[in-house]
């Protein structure tokens, strides 16, 4: 089933490589100490030349936005906007629901429409995401414009949230969408969506179960896929992914927990 | 191996003896023939030490470093003119005056000669080492090891600029600076390496107010009178004190440390728990 049009693959694409860009270009900014950051300067020449990169991917960024923001226009102006990625109700059922079959407290997954909590979820904190790093961006770019109307203090917290944003989004792309785009054993090794626009029937069944019975009630799908992927029953890719992920979290917590609570 | 750092240290304790007034006992106090670099070092090439105002002084000159430094050429006599082996108030008097001979446009201090508008570090008073650490070691300025050297030179002023300098490298003209931007100002493009200093403390920057911001900053001056009524510079998530600007950094720095760990504690649970309870499915398959 098509699940990415045209417009939302190059979207997609434009946003994949401009994120990749600014955090690779960004972070060693925000870890100037760190030796590794030196390294990352040198593969664009000088800092000179790793912030015009950085900037070029934010204009990148800015014209996905721009693009994206055409898109939805023009769909509401001909009344064909399709709303089904508003946050609802049902959401927040849906993810408690989720976690206890997840756990085990729930004998049955919940049903998915169009988009799973997890989907809604990630493509509001990229429209957070974006809105935050543009704005703040714009303000620590052009200081001498920004400066006649922004307060001093709140020019040090936009800073402060630029840097903080970044590593949010990096965290919940490390963990969040490549768990379930890429890692998860039933998309293993990586969902086709973004390349051709199209779900497996198997991948359409486990993530979107309603959308799945609507092709099964046009005769389009047999009333179970036919085959799932090897990689659901692979215990070495399991435990190998339970293993990194743990040691990965485990780094976040170490890292995150003592600044959160100390003074 | 003695860091840069230390040898620094120890040469602001030198001049802290010699100001003392304390009289230098060497170990081995015969005066060298001739005042050139190859008999002085002799003796003060090895370990050597003397005693000042009941402290010890470290008199040793490192040849190899003294050799690959700015005056690595000039030999001992041109500044340590004779007679040597004298009081250390007198060695210290004489060791200044020898400065002012080539760099006859900088200040030296409490015990030099102040000129109006050239530099002064005003309190506590630093002769030449205090700024430019052994001066047997000292390297040109635009010598990438040189102690006055763009982020170098925060490990210069931040053993007593401590928040200062914390707050700079914290800040994107310390960070682009430390990854070798030759745009971002250190520390002395704002506050001076060498005159004109403003000398008052209210504006501790190197040209008169604004025009030190707007060197590079073009076109930024009515920016700059707002970022100057709002806010102050030299700021972290981590100062107190600092009023609003301090509190809004912290608040936010909070907040997404407390999103971060939302995020992932809820990205980690379905991770794991998802993947748990696959493996014990495929285990009952198997």
């Amino acid at each position: 089933m098509t699940r990415f049009d045209f417009h939302a693959r190059v979207q997609h694409g434009l946003l994949a490589v401009s994120l990749a860009v600014l955090i690779l270009t960004g972070f060693p900014v925000k870890f100037a100490a760190q030796p590794w950051a030196r390294a990352v300067v040198r593969l664009f020449g000088s800092f000179e030349g790793l912030l015009a990169v950085h900037l070029a991917a934010a204009a990148v960024l800015a014209f996905t936005a721009l693009y994206y923001l055409s898109a939805v226009s023009l769909a509401l102006a001909r009344r064909r906007l399709d709303f089904s990625i508003v946050p609802r109700l049902r959401d927040f059922g849906d993810f408690g629901r989720h976690l206890g079959y997840l756990i085990g407290l729930r004998p049955d997954a919940p049903r998915f429409g169009k988009f799973t909590w997890w989907e809604k979820f990630e493509f509001w904190a990229v429209v957070w995401g974006t809105a935050v790093m543009g704005a703040s961006g714009l303000v620590l770019v052009f200081p001498e414009l920004a400066g006649r109307f922004v307060p001093r203090w709140a020019v040090g917290a936009l800073r402060v949230a630029h840097s903080n944003e970044a590593v949010l989004a990096f965290l919940a792309v490390v963990f969040g969408h490549t768990f379930a785009v890429h890692f998860s054993p039933h998309v293993f090794p990586g969902s086709t969506v973004w390349l051709n626009g199209r779900a497996t029937l198997s991948q359409l069944h486990e993530d979107h179960a309603m959308m799945y019975e609507v092709l099964v009630s046009r005769n389009a799908a047999p009333p179970r896929p036919m085959k799932e992927s090897r990689w659901v029953r692979s215990r070495p890719l399991i435990v190998t992914e339970l293993a990194a992920y743990g040691l990965l979290i485990a780094a976040v917590y170490v890292a995150v927990v003592p600044h959160l609570l100390g003074a | 191996m003695v860091s840069g750092r230390t040898r620094r240290l120890a040469a602001v304790v030198v001049l802290a003896a010699l100001a003392a007034g304390g009289r230098v006992t060497p170990a081995q106090a015969e005066p060298p023939a001739t005042g050139v670099t190859g008999d002085c070092l002799e003796c003060h090439g090895e370990p050597l030490t003397a005693e000042a105002g009941g402290r010890p002084v470290d008199l040793m000159v490192d040849p190899d470093r003294y050799a690959a430094s700015a005056h690595g050429d000039l030999g001992c006599s041109l500044c340590h003119r004779p007679p040597v082996h004298v009081s250390l108030e007198q060695a210290r008097a004489a060791a200044l005056d020898a400065c002012d001979t080539c760099h006859e446009n900088h200040d030296f201090g409490p015990a030099g000669t102040s000129r109006p508008g050239f530099f002064v570090h005003p309190d506590p008073p630093l002769g030449c080492a205090g700024c430019h650490g052994d001066i047997h070691a000292v390297r040109p300025r635009d010598d990438s090891s040189s102690v006055l050297n763009g982020a170098n030179i925060t490990g210069f002023c931040g053993p007593c600029h401590r928040e200062q300098t914390d707050a700079y490298l914290y800040s994107y003209h310390g960070s682009a600076r430390r990854l070798g931007s030759r745009h971002a100002p250190d520390c002395g493009d704002c506050h001076g390496h060498l005159p004109p200093v403003s000398l008052d403390p209210q504006v501790p920057t190197s040209r008169e107010g604004e025009a030190t911001c707007l060197a590079c900053h073009r076109g930024g001056a009515a920016a700059l009178a707002n970022l100057q009524e709002t806010g102050r510079e030299h700021v972290t998530p981590l100062t107190t004190g600092a009023g609003l600007d301090g509190l809004a950094r912290r608040a936010v720095w909070k907040l997404f440390l407390a999103v971060i760990f939302f995020n992932v504690t809820k990205d980690g649970a379905v991770i794991v728990f998802d993947l748990t309870r696959r493996l014990r499915r495929a285990g009952r398959r198997e």
